[in-house]
């Protein structure tokens, strides 16, 4: 066990939140005002372009890969080079040599929060490959994760990449999805509509779930990669969401939009060598985002808390005393649900560092926090009394905003049923 | 030259910064500003200068914190040595603690198999400092009580020694006689009484009438009672108290005394600063905290075995999904507190400060969860949660019991207000 924050981490949350302070904050409240999201062309994205800010998302995966390879070409023996490998038909970067866990997922987890504590809306908007690298990272190829993630090193321009599962029909349940994928040739040609996919209109490749037979249910799901431009990918709409606008939120359809057999995430071998491969990797995918997306919520709710905090500090007099001490006892539980949450996030994504399974984990810490964050805001507007319906307070922007990550990435029944088949069996929690 | 780069690229249809009104230049210097800075903590004085170009200083920051995120540490797993121990925690709970539960309640003591087990586990001393003779592992006792409490924590009272009490030890002056103390608990030759109280005043001001504990552990008056107050501490010795034999709603198996301080002048009052009060009263509740998500996780355990079995409305209780939700939930929180406890436990080991913090929220959490597990416990067992037969009924009042003990939910809640305008989060930096 080990919770001291490195120099690297502390770092990259200073960084955060200065932009945060800057930017993010002005960003997303002014987006927030217009209902409209924050547009592709904007120089801040440009600046952090320049700045090398896309990066990280662009390693994802891949230092994994570069390890494995060097790994493999000093190793002396056979028998060392076989373990370097990947097992046939898996994709899965290895882990780091020698068990080294990495700290990504805990860092990022750690990083997003401060983002979120300024604006998510806005952080959700930072160019870079987003929730697209997770299924790319966990089934795609070294050469996929090469080619698509790869594309995020360049200093040039603004990139953004999307994830796409739920569709009109199927939300929560998306081992319904009727997306349909049918082999032609080399090429794959996809068929059918997406919605609430984040980032996806201005995304230059979005990984798009779809089904080679609706009869086959999970056994059937597939993972593409369709990139912008291809002929038959048409955005339909940007939705009109209640909060987090400064985001696009896209839905868009794939009229036999033809996609190479190389946009198979993974290829053909990663679907056969086991079954439900393909739904398995949309859920490994969530396991790995849901950490981030709940950590999201604790942010939202500390800002409530610190809005509320300095208020008590700054407004209530002594001779308020009773009520002062009132607020105090009520933000202490505010505090209390977000730092557990936040713990709950961090677990979650520590145990996926290891490299073990984290659906439990991160179906928990999705299931506590996010209530917990719209809780801490509606308690921090108590305090702050009835400046807090006050659109240029936040605390009413951030009880909308926060509400989307109750829903987002699983609602909260979703987590409960996940828990649920862990604590008592997929035989009689269905 | 960015700012020129801004300036052309900024054709953004009326979107504006607003009231922020910043214009596109002041953007592109602020935020490289932001980055130039950065580096220069982040590398030491090793950073690009005042006068190196924007654009390269920028650069150069975010590709060195590429390099240091490698090899990051952030880890929630426990060490070998403590799941070694946990196991075997594990094993004497369900092999003994558990099967004996019952009888150790009709027999107010739990029996010699599972004082010899304890025994044998050799954990006493887990929260007292090394200085006094403890192993001082505060986070490796979490993790066992919380496994053996899933067996029966009816007789941890009087089996971990000093146990509960070893918050008080641990900031008990020396001249107080704090080693000698704990070496006669250790050694399982006395038990301290401890009690939390608001201040040290009110025990100057009072009367014997009111120096009075309602329930302590044991069957006879302790060899000390330890007052455990915000500014300070409260000692009396044996020779100052009495006992008279009470029955508490729970615990049975660890006896239950009521303790009267029998002379005034055998109170003694230690002042100590605020902080180090906290933290001896946060490990009082690091204690209650974990004993407390051992008994939830027990209820919320057999729950689900009945809850598999029993058949309701044409299908197993908890193949109705309401049911399932809701203990869904109530596991969800246990998860919560008994993560809390453990990295609470952890700090105390590092000496962060920040310990005793982490440790009243976290046992707040396992009070919450606790209560919620249990009833749910019985609830889900309909009419046999509510009789003996089944030991639902223990944990909801094992429960119940230990979530009012040692100042409970009020105490826990004055010590965190009064700190609440200004306690850091450690995962804030």
């Amino acid at each position: 066990m080990n919770l001291e924050l490195d120099q690297a981490t502390k770092t990259a949350i200073e960084m955060i939140r200065a932009l945060g302070k800057e930017y993010l904050r002005p960003l997303g409240m002014e987006a927030d005002r217009l209902y409209r999201p924050i547009p592709a062309d904007h120089s801040f994205f440009q600046m952090l372009a320049e700045s090398g800010f896309m990066a990280r998302g662009a390693a994802m995966g891949r230092d994994e890969d570069r390890e494995n390879e060097a790994g493999a070409a000093g190793a002396s023996s056979g028998q060392a080079k076989a373990a370097s490998k990947p097992a046939a038909g898996s994709q899965q970067p290895a882990k780091k040599s020698g068990g080294k866990r990495t700290g990504n997922a805990v860092r990022g987890v750690i990083v997003s929060e401060e983002g979120a504590y300024w604006d998510r809306g806005a952080m959700v908007t930072l160019p870079g490959p987003g929730l697209g690298a997770p299924p790319v990272a966990k089934m795609g190829t070294p050469e996929q994760r090469e080619r698509f993630l790869g594309i995020f090193n360049t200093r040039e321009r603004p990139l953004w990449a999307a994830f796409a599962m739920t569709e009109p029909s199927a939300g929560s349940d998306v081992a319904r999805i009727q997306m349909r994928a049918r082999k032609d040739g080399d090429e794959w040609i996809l068929t059918g509509q997406k919605m609430f996919s984040s980032n996806s209109a201005r995304a230059e490749w979005v990984v798009v779930f779809a089904t080679i037979d609706p009869e086959l249910g999970r056994a059937g799901h597939r993972a593409f990669v369709v990139e912008k431009g291809m002929p038959g990918f048409e955005v339909l709409r940007i939705e009109a969401k209640m909060g987090v606008k400064a985001y696009e939120t896209a839905s868009f359809a794939l009229d036999d939009c033809r996609v190479p057999a190389d946009n198979l995430l993974g290829s053909e071998a990663y679907y056969s060598a086991r079954a439900n491969r393909g739904f398995g990797g949309a859920m490994e995918t969530f396991n790995a985002t849901r950490p981030v997306v709940a950590v999201h919520s604790i942010g939202i709710g500390r800002a409530a808390h610190d809005r509320a905090r300095d208020f008590v500090a700054e407004e209530f007099p002594a001779h308020a005393a009773r009520r002062r001490r009132r607020a105090l006892e009520r933000l202490v539980g505010i505090r209390r649900r977000l730092e557990i949450g936040k713990l709950l996030c961090v677990h979650a994504a520590a145990v996926n560092d290891e490299g073990k399974p984290n659906g439990r984990e991160a179906a928990a810490c999705k299931l506590y926090s996010p209530p917990a964050a719209l809780a801490a805001i509606q308690v921090a507007a108590g305090i702050v009394g009835e400046a807090g319906v006050r659109h240029d307070q936040y605390l009413e922007k951030w009880a909308r905003d926060v509400k989307m990550l109750d829903i987002g990435e699983g609602t909260q029944q979703v987590q409960r049923r996940i828990v649920a088949r862990h604590l008592i069996g997929p035989d009689i929690a269905r | 030259m960015l700012g020129s780069v801004m300036l052309e690229s900024s054709t953004l249809g009326g979107y504006a910064l607003g009231r922020v009104a910043l214009g596109e230049v002041a953007i592109a210097k602020s935020f490289l500003e932001i980055f130039r800075g950065l580096g220069k903590k982040a590398k030491g004085n090793a950073g690009t200068g005042r006068d190196a170009p924007a654009k390269k200083s920028a650069r150069l920051v975010v590709g060195d914190w590429q390099e240091d995120c490698q090899g990051g540490i952030l880890d929630t797993s426990l060490p070998e040595e403590i799941e070694d121990l946990a196991q075997h925690a594990r094993a004497l709970s369900t092999s003994v603690l558990r099967p004996g539960a019952a009888q150790a309640t009709d027999d107010h003591q739990w029996s010699d198999a599972a004082q010899q087990g304890f025994a044998e586990l050799g954990v006493r001393g887990l929260f007292v400092p090394e200085t006094q003779g403890g192993i001082d592992r505060p986070l490796a006792a979490v993790v066992v009580l919380d496994a053996l409490a899933a067996g029966d924590a009816g007789g941890l009272f009087l089996a971990d020694r000093p146990g509960v009490a070893a918050g008080f030890l641990r900031v008990l002056p020396e001249e107080a006689g704090a080693v000698e103390l704990a070496g006669k608990t250790l050694a399982g030759e006395g038990l301290l009484a401890v009690s939390m109280i608001d201040s040290i005043a009110f025990l100057a001001g009072k009367d014997l009438a009111s120096l009075v504990v309602p329930w302590a552990p044991g069957t006879s008056v302790p060899c000390a009672l330890g007052f455990l107050a915000t500014d300070g501490l409260g000692l009396v010795d044996a020779a100052g108290l009495s006992a008279v034999p009470v029955l508490g709603g729970a615990f049975e198996a660890s006896g239950g005394v009521e303790v009267r301080v029998t002379d005034a002048n055998a109170v003694r009052v230690f002042p100590c600063d605020p902080a180090t009060a906290f933290a001896g009263r946060a490990i009082t509740r690091l204690w209650a905290g974990a004993v407390l998500c051992g008994i939830a996780q027990a209820s919320i355990g057999y729950a689900v075995e009945y809850g598999r079995e029993r058949v309701v409305f044409g299908k197993p209780v908890l193949g109705h999904q309401a049911n399932a939700f809701e203990m869904a939930a109530a596991d969800t929180g246990i998860g919560a507190a008994r993560l809390a406890l453990r990295v609470a436990a952890w700090r105390f080991e590092q000496a962060d400060p920040t310990a005793a913090w982490l440790a009243s929220l976290a046992y707040l959490e396992a009070r919450e969860a606790s209560l919620h597990a249990t009833d749910l416990g019985v609830q889900m067992l309909g009419g046999h949660g509510y009789i003996r037969d089944h030991p639902a009924e223990k944990w909801y009042r094992e429960a119940r019991m230990l979530a009012l003990l040692f100042g409970g939910e009020d105490a826990a809640l004055d010590d965190l207000a009064d700190r609440a305008l200004d306690a850091p989060d450690p995962l804030v930096a």
